[in-house]
């Protein structure tokens, strides 16, 4: 009926999500599932086989222009495979490189585009998209105009595939553009992985942790009720203490309990622990927006409560 | 000279945003609001031309009232503002209205650097900047959290969800900047009241050549509804005489709850 579903990342695991949410779409298309692996050299191109475990094809090209992160370059290259292909789909997943790839794609092939999709459906012949909107406050539901389109798929929005397609490996060379920009340097964050993802509690600490030591308080916190610590934003990206955030933007949570300590509630930030089971507020600030998304809250000083819970669990432990 | 063109929307207030009772989104009484990233694009691209001596302007597209975010802009100290406005750009889609801002840089002389915010918190899509490098021809680079301008060149600092990149890319460029790049400054009321006298050119789809068979191509966004999910929360508040009785008080409550392991 359609043409392929195309899904493309820069991130392996990523693809493989693609892969999982694409399978049920292509079936519901009744066309194929392809993946494409753009690889700036052999490394980056090595697992294309188990890939291809679980879609019909995947296409391979190996490229040192791939190596620089230009989004006029991947686009580009997409668009060629996507035009040989016929594909009618194309999923991208909405990593900010991979938004700012789809945009660009879509705009090149003058073709509708989607980007941070929670949901992808295909119901009575409509290709039906849900899309957080409002900072995570408010969900839209879209319906894709045309085909072929541009899906860029928020993070975990797909599980991984589970339905084997055994498929090939089939090497294409694409003309592609020269990029235009440079990369210096690099600098990885030293992420901890699904850590915070899996945790049943975590301890959040926010901009009212006055500095950074003060997060051993936490961390104190964190292991008497068995789980992990965490922050808001500008904790991560304005001060730099940790690498990475809890929010909407960082990393979405659903622990039992989470404990925002400090943490105003930006609405980015609630938009992701959203989905927390018992959300616990400390803040000394009686108009915080995070006190009307709490479950229970307390108002005061979190250097007086912090240390106020540790004792009491200590002593509940018959540590102290 | 040199030119940067600074793209800002005039927004809803997220924070106020609410649903009616079938839980659909209200945004009629909602005060609006420059998207708060577009004022970290106005601030770094000030801060640019008070450092090298670049002519700035703004444009947005949008109704009449959209000229308070452009006020705002040159209240913060760009230099000359645009708006978009037009019955024909009623409903477009990110594709169109990116055609349309390109349109209007076009028409103003062209930009060798366009700062755009990431994302504008309503729509929260983040096309509008790699779409518009597209239109225009130009290397886009998003997310990025430091610009510096050396020898003809922007450096810059792009932050991705695993690591931070330093980038050299060639003028003219498209860059989106998050909100850690800088604090905007807030305008003094002195300036405030020089921007409100300022001249906003204000663009229609005849002075940007564009046939209302173009735009009506442009509008296919299939947008059904916009439902505001319910946050049920109990909201009780843990009181005690001292930060022991807190913490026992609040403990129970979890107990109960069984969140304790």
């Amino acid at each position: 009926m359609a043409g392929p579903v195309l899904a493309w990342s820069e991130k392996k695991d990523l693809l493989l999500e693609l892969l999982g949410g694409g399978s049920s779409l292509a079936e519901a298309f009744g066309s194929s599932l392809k993946a494409l692996v753009l690889a700036g050299g052999p490394e980056a191109a090595s697992g294309a086989e188990e890939l291809a475990k679980w879609a019909d094809e995947v296409l391979l090209a190996t490229d040192g222009k791939f190596s620089v992160p230009d989004s006029s370059v991947f686009a580009s290259a997409i668009q060629d495979v996507a035009r040989s292909e016929g594909a009618d789909l194309i999923l991208i997943a909405s990593t900010r490189f991979g938004r700012e790839v789809a945009a660009r794609l879509s705009a090149k092939m003058k073709v509708p585009c989607m980007t941070g999709c929670t949901s992808i459906k295909v119901e009575g012949g409509r290709l039906l998209v849900e899309r957080t909107v409002y900072a995570g406050r408010a969900i839209a539901r879209q319906e894709c105009p045309s085909l072929p389109c541009v899906l860029a798929v928020a993070p975990r929005a797909f599980e991984r595939p589970a339905t084997k397609r055994n498929g090939k490996v089939r090497t294409v060379s694409l003309e592609v553009p020269e990029p235009k920009l440079k990369l210096l340097s690099v600098k990885e964050k030293e992420l901890k992985g699904p850590r915070l993802e899996e945790a049943e509690v975590i301890v959040a600490g926010g901009r009212g942790v006055e500095r950074r030591e003060d997060f051993a308080m936490l961390e104190e916190l964190a292991k008497l009720l068995g789980g992990a610590v965490g922050c808001s934003r500008p904790i991560a990206e304005d001060r730099g203490w940790f690498p990475e955030w809890i929010g909407l933007s960082g990393r979405k949570v659903k622990p039992k309990l989470y404990v925002a300590v400090g943490i105003s509630g930006a609405i980015q930030h609630v938009a992701g622990i959203r989905d927390s089971k018992v959300i616990v507020a400390i803040n000394k600030d009686e108009e915080a927006p995070i006190l009307s998304v709490s479950d229970y809250y307390v108002v005061g000083d979190l250097y007086q409560i912090i240390p106020a819970l540790i004792e009491v669990l200590k002593r509940r432990k018959g540590q102290a | 000279m040199p030119s940067i063109a600074v793209c800002v929307k005039y927004i809803p207030d997220v924070e106020q945003v609410k649903a009616d009772r079938e839980g659909k989104l209200i945004t009629e009484g909602v005060s609006m609001r420059t998207n708060d990233l577009d004022k970290n694009a106005i601030e770094e691209a000030v801060k640019i031309k008070e450092k090298l001596g670049w002519k700035t302007f703004a444009i947005t597209i949008g109704p009449e009232g959209a000229k308070m975010a452009l006020r705002e802009a040159l209240a913060m100290g760009i230099d000359e503002a645009y708006l978009a406005c037009d019955e024909a750009f009623k409903d477009l889609d990110t594709l169109g209205t990116t055609t349309v801002l390109a349109k209007v840089i076009e028409k103003a002389g062209g930009a060798d650097l366009v700062i755009c915010g990431e994302v504008s918190l309503d729509s929260f899509s983040g096309q509008v900047g790699p779409k518009l490098a597209e239109l225009l021809g130009v290397p886009c680079v998003s997310c990025v959290r430091k610009i510096e301008v050396r020898d003809g060149e922007l450096l810059v600092e792009r932050a991705l969800e695993d690591r931070y990149e330093e980038l050299a890319v060639p003028l003219p460029v498209v860059v989106t900047v998050t909100r850690e790049i800088n604090t905007p400054r807030i305008p003094s009321l002195m300036a405030i009241m020089k921007a409100a006298k300022k001249e906003i050119k204000v663009l229609g789809a005849q002075d940007l050549g564009l046939s209302a068979e173009k735009l009506s191509a442009l509008r296919a966004h299939g947008l059904l509804e916009v439902i505001v999910p319910p946050m049920e929360r109990k909201k009780v508040r843990i009181a005690g005489e001292t930060p022991e009785e807190i913490a026992e008080n609040l403990l129970k409550a979890l107990e109960e709850e069984g969140v304790l392991s």
